[in-house]
C-alpha cells in the first residue's frame, strides 16, 4: 500500500460539515453515571475523511451513534456541547427530523455485518426499504415507482461490486458471506444518497484477506461520490490507508488531531507516540494496545485531570488537577496535553515482554 | 420446501400410529366392561356375553387391535354403546360445533395477542403494559372451567347479556348446513338474526377457552418484541431513516413471531383438550360434550375417536404452524 494519504485526490474542505463541540456525553447504568463522552471536540468538513482511532472502549461507537442519536436515551443521555450539522444541533433536533437526517444525510455502516441485517428479511426487501425512504424527500413527480426502486436497488449492489445483483435481491442475509453482506449495508448506507458516511469498524469482523476489499471499495466509492467519511477503528493502519486527517480519542476525550501524514510522522500526545509504537503488533483483532501498559480507566470513576494520567510515563503533578487544554502546536495539528505548546515531547513505554 | 414436507407428512403418520396404539391401550386397561355396561342392568350373563361377541371383546387383543386399525382405515371408528350410532357418523355430528368454537377461540387469542403484545413491549412498563401483564398472569393462574362458570354466572345469570350455554336459542332455526359451522352458514345466507344468536351463544365459551392462550400469546409476544426491538437490525433500520411503525411492525415483529407461533400451536392444543371442559360448562354440543357424556356411561369407542380426533386435530394444526414457520423464517429453507 502506498504512504499515508496519498491515495486522496485533492479535496474541498470548506466549512465544517459536522462540528462537535464539547461534546459530553453521560449513561446511567445500575452502578452509576458513565461518563463517556468527556468533551469531544473535532470537526469535518464535506468531502473530508477523517478516522477516529483509540483503544476499544475508548467512546468511538457511542461517537458515532450519537452523532445519528441510536443510543438508547435513557440511559444516556448528553450532558453538554453540540453536535452541528449543516446549521442544525444534533442534540436537540427532534426524533421527526431526525429521521430526514439518518441514512439521506449520515449514512451508517456498522461493525458487525452479521447482526446488522435483518435475518428475516431478503436484501431485496432491505434495500429497497431505505430506496423508499428516500423517496419521500423528492418532489412527488420524480419518486421512483416499485419497478424504479428494485433497479435502483441493483444498481446499489452493483456499485457495490456485489455478482450477479438482481439475484443478490432474492437472497437472505444468511446466504451471503461476511464480505458479502458487509457490501450489502455498505450498498443500504449509500440508498439515501448522505453527504457523510460514518464507517463504524466496518472491516473488523470481516477475514483479513476480505477486509482490504472492502476497505479499498468504501475508498473509491467516498472518492467518486464525493462524501465525507467518519472511519472509526482501533487499528491505526486501516485509517491511515483511507483518511487525511486522523483523531486520536483516549477514554472519550480527544487526545490529538492531525493531518495523518504528520501525525505519523510527529505523534505529539504521549498516547499516540504509545499508538504507534504497537503498530506492528495492532494487526490482531483484539484492540488492546500491548505497547502501553495498563488499560482504560474505570469510567464511572475517571482520574481527575488528565484521563490519560494513569499510564503516562510523563504525567506531572498538573496532569492530576487539571483537564489540559486542546493547543494548536502546529497549524493545523492540535493536541490535548499540558506539555503543549513547547518543544515536541517522547514518551518512554515499558513494554513488557 | 416440497421434501420438508414430505418429511412432516411422514413424521406425522407414525405419530398417527403411535395415537392409535395408544387409544387402543386406554381402552383396554380402563375398570369397567362395556359390554354389561351396554346391555343394561336387568341383563342376563348370556345377553352380555351375546354382545361382547357382537362388539368382538372376546377375541384376543392383538386380533382386536388389528381389526381395530383395520376398521380405522376403512373409517369404522366402532360403534356407541350408548347412543346405538355409528362413531364416525356422531364424530361428524358433533365437530362441527368445536371446529367453530376452538377456531374462533384461537382467533379471538391470535388477533388480540399479537397486538397486545406488541403494544406492550411498546410501552414496557407503562400503564398499558401493566394492564396486560394483568391479563398474562391471570390467564395463566385462572383454571379454564372455573373462568367458564363465572363468566357464566356473572355476565349470563346475573347481568343476562348472553345466553347461559348451547349452540343456538329455541327461537331460532339452525341455518341450512352448508359448512356446518352456523356463523359463516347463516352469514352465507343472509340470516342475521340467526348470526346474531349464534355469535352470542359463542362468545362466552369462546372467551373462556381462548383465555390462557391469549395470555401466553401476549406474554411470549411481548418478550420476543423486547428482544427483538434490542437487536442490531433494528438500529440499522433506524439508522436509514426507517422510522415509527414500518420497522417495529415489520423488522421486529417478523423476528417476534417465529417463538409465537411455537407457542400457538402448543396453545391450540391445550385448547382442543380444553373443548372437553368449556363444552361441559356451556353445554356446547361439541365432540368435548360427546366425550364426557361417553366417559360417564364408560362408552369407550366414542372416546377413542374423540381422542384419535383430537389427536389428528392437533397434528394438522402443528404442519400449518411449521409450513407458518418455514415462510416466516428464510434460515429453515433449504438452499436452492
Ligand atoms: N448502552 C450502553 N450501556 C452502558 N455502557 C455503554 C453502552 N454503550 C457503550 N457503553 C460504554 O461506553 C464506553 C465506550 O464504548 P464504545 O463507544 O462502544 O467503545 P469503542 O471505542 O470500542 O467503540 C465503554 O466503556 C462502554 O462500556
Ligand atoms: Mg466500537
Amino acid at each position: 500500500m502506498s504512504g499515508p494519504g496519498t491515495m486522496n485526490g485533492p479535496r474541498a474542505t470548506g466549512a465544517p460539515l459536522v462540528e462537535f463541540d464539547d461534546l459530553k456525553l453521560e449513561i446511567e447504568t445500575f452502578d452509576g453515571t458513565l461518563r463517556v463522552l468527556d468533551g469531544v471536540t473535532f470537526s469535518l468538513g464535506a468531502r473530508e475523511t477523517l478516522g477516529i482511532v483509540g483503544e476499544t472502549g475508548c467512546g468511538k461507537s457511542v461517537t458515532a451513534r450519537s452523532l445519528l442519536r441510536l443510543l438508547p436515551m435513557p440511559p444516556a443521555r448528553f450532558a453538554g456541547g453540540a453536535i452541528r450539522f449543516e446549521g442544525e444541533d444534533l442534540t436537540k433536533v427532534r426524533e421527526r427530523r431526525l429521521r430526514r437526517i439518518r441514512g439521506q444525510r449520515i449514512a451508517l455502516i456498522p461493525q458487525d455485518p452479521m447482526t446488522y441485517l435483518n435475518p428475516v428479511l431478503s436484501v431485496g426487501r432491505q434495500l429497497t426499504d431505505v430506496v423508499a425512504a428516500r423517496q419521500k424527500a423528492r418532489p412527488p413527480g420524480q419518486r421512483l415507482g416499485r419497478a424504479g426502486r428494485r433497479r435502483r436497488a441493483a444498481e446499489l449492489l452493483a456499485q457495490v461490486q456485489l455478482p450477479h445483483p438482481e439475484r443478490q435481491l432474492e437472497a437472505y442475509p444468511h446466504e451471503l458471506s461476511g464480505g458479502m453482506r458487509q457490501r450489502v449495508l455498505i450498498a443500504m448506507a449509500l440508498a439515501g444518497e448522505p453527504a457523510l458516511l460514518v464507517a463504524d469498524e466496518p472491516t473488523t469482523a470481516l477475514d483479513v484477506t476480505i477486509q482490504g476489499q472492502v476497505l479499498r471499495l468504501i475508498h473509491e466509492l467516498v472518492e467518486r461520490l464525493g462524501l465525507a467519511v467518519l472511519l472509526i477503528s482501533h487499528d491505526l493502519g486501516v485509517v491511515a490507508k483511507v483518511c487525511r486527517r486522523i483523531v486520536v480519542m483516549y477514554a472519550g476525550t480527544i487526545v490529538e488531531d492531525a493531518p495523518t501524514a504528520a501525525l505519523l510522522a510527529r505523534p505529539l500526545h504521549p498516547y499516540t507516540q504509545g499508538l504507534l509504537k504497537a503498530i506492528p503488533k495492532l494487526h490482531g483483532d483484539s484492540g488492546r494496545l500491548p505497547g502501553i501498559p495498563g488499560a482504560i480507566p474505570n469510567l464511572l470513576d475517571p482520574p481527575s485531570g488528565c484521563r490519560f494520567r494513569p499510564r503516562c510515563p510523563l504525567a506531572t503533578e498538573i496532569c492530576a488537577r487539571e483537564k489540559p487544554p486542546v493547543v494548536e502546536a502546529e497549524p493545523g495539528h492540535r493536541v490535548a496535553c499540558h506539555r503543549y505548546p513547547g518543544p515536541p515531547v517522547e514518551a518512554d513505554f515499558e513494554v513488557p515482554r | 420446501m416440497a421434501r420438508f414436507v414430505g418429511r412432516r407428512l411422514v413424521f406425522l403418520v407414525a405419530m398417527l400410529l403411535g395415537l392409535l396404539l395408544l387409544t387402543f391401550a386406554i381402552s383396554h386397561v380402563a375398570p369397567g366392561d362395556p359390554a354389561s355396561l351396554a346391555a343394561g342392568p336387568d341383563a342376563t350373563p348370556e345377553m352380555v356375553e351375546q354382545i361382547r361377541q357382537e362388539y368382538g371383546l372376546d377375541r384376543p387383543l392383538p386380533v382386536q387391535l388389528g381389526r381395530y386399525l383395520l376398521g380405522i382405515l376403512q373409517g369404522d371408528l366402532g360403534r356407541s354403546v350408548r347412543t346405538n350410532h355409528d362413531v364416525l357418523a356422531d364424530l361428524a355430528d358433533f365437530f362441527p360445533a368445536t371446529f367453530e368454537l376452538v377456531t374462533v377461540s384461537i382467533l379471538i387469542a391470535v388477533l388480540l395477542g399479537i397486538p397486545l403484545g406488541v403494544l406492550s413491549a411498546l410501552g414496557r412498563n407503562g400503564w398499558f403494559d401493566q394492564l396486560a401483564r394483568v391479563v398474562s398472569v391471570s390467564g395463566v393462574a385462572i383454571p379454564m372451567f372455573w373462568l367458564g362458570l363465572m363468566l357464566q354466572l356473572l355476565v349470563a345469570l346475573d347481568l343476562g347479556w348472553l345466553p347461559l350455554g348451547g349452540r343456538l336459542g329455541l327461537m331460532s332455526t339452525p341455518p341450512e348446513p352448508i359448512t356446518h359451522l352456523y356463523l359463516l352458514d347463516s352469514l352465507l345466507q343472509g340470516q342475521w338474526q340467526v348470526f346474531g344468536d349464534a355469535a352470542a351463544h359463542l362468545l362466552l365459551p369462546a372467551l373462556a377457552l381462548c383465555f390462557p392462550a391469549l395470555a401466553s400469546i401476549i406474554r411470549v409476544n411481548r418478550a420476543e418484541m423486547i428482544e427483538a426491538l434490542g437487536q442490531d437490525y433494528i438500529v440499522t433500520a433506524r439508522a436509514h431513516g426507517l422510522g415509527g411503525f414500518r420497522t417495529v411492525c415489520l423488522y421486529a415483529l417478523k423476528n417476534a413471531m417465529l417463538p409465537t407461533l411455537a407457542m400457538i400451536g402448543l396453545r391450540f392444543g391445550w385448547m382442543l383438550g380444553g373443548t372437553v371442559l368449556v363444552e361441559s360448562v356451556f353445554d356446547w354440543p361439541g365432540i368435548g360434550l360427546y366425550a364426557t357424556q361417553s366417559a360417564i356411561a364408560q362408552d369407550f369407542q366414542p372416546i377413542m375417536g374423540v381422542t384419535l380426533l383430537i389427536g389428528i386435530s392437533f397434528m394438522l394444526a402443528n404442519l400449518l404452524v411449521d409450513l407458518a414457520y418455514v415462510w416466516l423464517d428464510p434460515r429453515t429453507r433449504e438452499p436452492a
